[in-house]
């Protein structure tokens, strides 16, 4: 089946969402957040705790999308691709949240260090370490973690700034602003690489600080591009039914196939990790799975494999499927599921040796950060064309011209 | 946007191919007697592999004894070469299966030989295990079947994996390199000089008529072996990096190493194609279908790879240090500054700062330049392995039990000989093979117009239509987009 080429693309204007909705998304974000905090600075230490470690899951799981969707576009960038222009907007505005909010909900997380990580945080390390008077007990104290944390993420915050603002700069013919493109992506990938991993070590695997795998940066980025896809596809339908069909079948097809290939990626990097510690079973690195098996958890961290893999998996296989409305949705929402099971596997366990329900206060909070997300992708996409109009490759991407260059 | 408005150099296929002299260009060096460039290589090449011979037969006779191996270092260079050449196989599946996949046209001219490379690789790397075993005339007890002496192999050992993920591997690719070839050797029978070639050509055909049918079954099942090979990239080099990370030894039990053994490989893979394809395009005259622009994007893939395996040496070392543990440390620490830390910084040299040179266009469209350096880094990824393998089980946790490995005269023979074997079997798959792929290049050509000059809009309006390329996509296949 052929569509039909186009030689002009009419500009389908900004998103015209209702005022209800923007302000609706902050509502929820102001109450979700003083909920926080009011639960997180008051009352007794098991509930601020139990309140600090929900905002922690719930900021991460945004935050992670955010970077996702960055990662997405520079490597497009890196790699001058052209399939993806039509869809642009979306990455660009999901990652627009690392600095509207999202990288700033992260550095809040440093005000409850006490909370999230209590085996290094309060108590004499000694009495947790087995490696005390080493210069890990340096490098995990609060002042030192403060400071790298601020670090990591400022530098991926100004890092996706100037990656977005050169996405969606205009001006050049095509060959100039691949260049400009390229100059912005290449550095965003460096400092990614580096920021990102040691946040991850230090800030996520430093819950459990006697747990380490140096899988664990490359299983978060992981775990970040492909739920940051899943929620691009489902946003997608909504932007092909709002752009006058430029958004083709056949970029729904390649999403589909990207999804799927990064869904095994995230299997294989999960997998890698996981069968190296069971079978070298080695009490050290076996405890942190135990504890996330043990306790109610086991269920949930069977089922990781199922959400994240095998429903994404199976059902986009057939090549039909991979533009249907339907199995696309229930992938989108397997996977996005998955990483929010994925992110309160990572953190909860380590306070809590039994399955914790989140609570009233976790929903929330939960509600609140998404909210703010909410705002900063519809703002987004409020502020300039759908399609992006200006761009050189726009029209190679429509038509698919691409697929014979 | 068009093929035609691009510059000259940006090119994928040089503008001087006619369409009606590709089956005569690319089969021509078969139907020749051999250049004297191609005897002095190959002469040189069969010497070098009488290396391997060599201290094969020697060991026959006297056992293991001959070679380095003592008892902290029991697995020596035999398995640095087993596994430095199931890594170079990689890049041939990577860009014949993946790059299929993402319909990457510039995989065109390169498939045929890199897969070539990849199935010879295979087979030189077969080799080191069955010396390793040392009773070789006993290998086949590595496969697993009911025999009287009621001894089942290990099914839990990664070691086994290996056999398995390695005979796949090579069985998969096999098959994937000859189907490729089958259109291919069909042109061959049909412009066969005499019968003594035509039947050859024939059997290996397999009656190929070139009707749409034909095609039509080749197409299809083309594409299922891209789906079937494309995981085998990434597995044979996972399975092949269990078998150090499910053990306990400091620096080999980490959870990054598949992964980082998978790109690592494809790392040295592009690197052998880039000195096997320079030095080919030259000695065959197919500069204008292997041009610059594959030379660059392989290059670039290094420039890629080359990165990442740097974050994973990095974080190795990262978290030898965060982890606390004394022996990880230890181990981190002597490899730049203990025994062996020549061999360490020539990889790092080799593996990390050598390939930033093709940040630079110009030095990445430079050919001496592209080969210096694709030498380097297979230097540096056979020292790699050398780090993670000797180093690690040189100085393990009992110092009492800590040894030197010191390879013998023989070691280096087999090493130097393996080269020569490799070299061999591709030397002659330059002289008794279609080198590139025909039909699929042709497909990547612009279609031959006879008539009046057609106005560029038009003409790719029409290419649309029936381009080879766009066969692999929904669009163009209404049964599968629906």
């Amino acid at each position: 089946m052929h569509e039909p080429r186009v030689s002009h693309i009419d500009d389908p204007g900004p998103l015209k969402a209702p005022a209800a909705l923007q302000i609706g998304c902050l509502v929820l974000a102001v109450i979700g957040l003083l909920v926080f905090l009011v639960s997180a600075f008051t009352g007794t230490e098991e509930s601020r705790q139990s309140a600090w470690a929900g905002y922690y899951v719930s900021v991460l799981y945004f935050f992670f999308l955010a970077m996702g969707a960055a990662v997405f576009l520079s490597f497009q960038y890196v790699t001058s691709a052209k399939w993806y222009v039509v869809l642009k907007r979306l990455p660009e505005a999901i990652a627009s949240f690392s600095w509207k909010g999202g990288g700033f909900l992260v550095l809040l997380s440093i005000l409850g260090i006490s909370y999230l990580y209590t085996q290094w945080s309060t108590v004499n390390p000694a009495s947790y370490y087995p490696y005390e008077n080493t210069a890990k007990a340096v490098w995990l104290s609060p002042g030192i973690h403060v400071i790298k944390v601020i670090i990591y993420i400022v530098a991926l915050m100004v890092a996706t700034f100037f990656l977005i603002r050169a996405s969606q700069d205009t001006n050049g013919d095509s060959a100039t602003l691949r260049l400009k493109r390229m100059k912005a992506a290449i550095p965003f990938l460096a400092v990614f690489a580096f920021a990102f991993s040691l946040f991850a070590w230090d800030a996520i695997m430093s819950v459990e600080p006697k747990w380490f795998s140096t899988m664990f940066g490359v299983y978060c980025f992981s775990g970040a591009l492909l739920s940051a896809l899943a929620l691009m596809m489902l946003i997608s339908f909504w932007l092909q039914a709002r752009t006058g069909g430029h958004v083709r079948k056949r970029h729904m097809y390649d999403l589909g196939t990207y999804v799927m290939a990064f869904a095994t990626f995230m299997m294989y990097i999960g997998f890698s990790q996981f069968m190296l510690i069971w079978y070298a079973n080695i009490p050290d690195e076996t405890f942190w799975y135990m504890k996330r098996y043990e306790g109610g958890w086991g269920l949930w961290l069977v089922l990781l494999p199922v959400l994240k893999w095998v429903i994404p998996f199976f059902l986009l296989m057939p090549p039909p499927m991979r533009t249907n409305l339907v199995a696309q949705v229930i992938v989108c929402i397997s996977i996005l599921f998955g990483q929010l099971v994925d992110i309160y596997l990572l953190i909860m366990p380590a306070y809590y040796p039994e399955f914790v329900v989140p609570s009233l206060v976790h929903i929330l909070t939960f509600l609140g950060v998404m909210g703010l997300f909410g705002w900063s992708t519809l703002s987004s996409l409020a502020a300039r064309p759908l399609l992006p109009v200006g761009d050189p490759d726009l029209l190679s991407s429509v038509n698919g011209d691409y697929l014979h260059a | 946007m068009s093929i035609a408005l691009e510059p000259e150099e940006n090119k994928l296929l040089s503008s001087k191919i006619k369409m009606e002299r590709v089956t005569e260009e690319v089969l021509a060096p078969m139907g020749r007697f051999p250049s004297l460039p191609w005897h002095i290589a190959f002469g040189l090449a069969q010497a070098t592999a009488l290396l391997l011979v060599l201290p094969v037969i020697y060991q026959l006779f006297f056992g293991l004894g001959i070679y380095g191996i003592n008892n902290p270092v029991g697995w020596g260079l035999f398995i640095v070469n087993f596994v430095f050449w199931v890594g170079i196989g990689h890049a041939g599946t990577l860009i014949s299966a993946i790059l299929c996949l993402f319909r990457q046209n510039w995989r065109t001219s390169i498939n045929r030989s890199a897969e070539a490379m990849t199935i010879f690789a295979v087979m030189t790397a077969g080799i080191f295990p069955l010396i390793h075993v040392g009773r070789t005339w006993v290998a086949y007890w590595l496969v697993p079947y009911p025999a009287e002496r009621a001894l089942w192999v290990n099914f839990r050992s990664p070691l086994l994996w290996d056999v398995f993920a390695v005979t796949t591997y090579f069985t998969i690719s096999l098959l994937f390199w000859y189907q490729g070839l089958i259109p291919d050797w069909a042109t061959a029978r049909d412009r066969a000089k005499n019968r003594f070639f035509r039947s050859i050509y024939s059997v290996l055909s397999f009656g190929w008529t070139g009707s749409a049918r034909d095609w039509n079954h080749y197409e299809r099942a083309y594409r299922q072996f891209a789906f079937l090979a494309t995981p085998l990239v990434l597995s044979v080099h996972s399975i092949v990096s269990f078998d150090f990370a499910v053990s306990l030894i400091p620096g080999w039990h980490t959870t990054i190493f598949p992964p980082y053994f998978v790109v690592g490989a494809i790392f040295s893979g592009f690197a052998m194609v880039v000195t096997l394809l320079v030095i080919m395009r030259k000695l065959y005259n197919l500069e204008h279908y292997i041009t610059m622009k594959h030379l660059e994007l392989m290059n670039k893939v290094i420039l890629a790879t080359s990165l990442i395996i740097g974050y994973a040496y990095a974080s190795e070392f990262f978290i030898a240090w965060y982890s606390g543990h004394e022996y990880e440390q230890f181990q981190f620490l002597s490899r730049p500054f203990g025994h062996y830390a020549i061999p360490f910084w020539t990889m790092v040299i080799c593996n990390l700062v050598v390939p930033q040179i093709f940040w630079s266009k110009k030095m990445r469209t430079c050919i001496p330049v592209m080969f210096v350096v694709s030498l380097l880094v297979n230097v540096g990824m056979w020292f790699e392995r050398f780090n993670i393998f000797i180093i690690s089980l040189h100085n393990d946790f009992l110092p009492s039990s800590w040894g030197l490995y010191i390879p013998t005269i023989w070691d280096i023979s087999y090493t130097i000989g393996s080269f020569g074997f490799f070299f061999t079997l591709f030397l002659v798959f330059t002289r008794v093979f279609p080198t590139l792929a025909i039909a699929e290049l042709k497909s990547t050509l612009p279609a031959p117009s006879t008539g009046p000059k057609i106005p560029e809009a038009a003409h790719h309006a029409h290419h649309d239509d029936d381009d080879g390329s766009a066969r692999h996509h929904p669009d163009s296949n209404p049964k599968e987009a629906h």
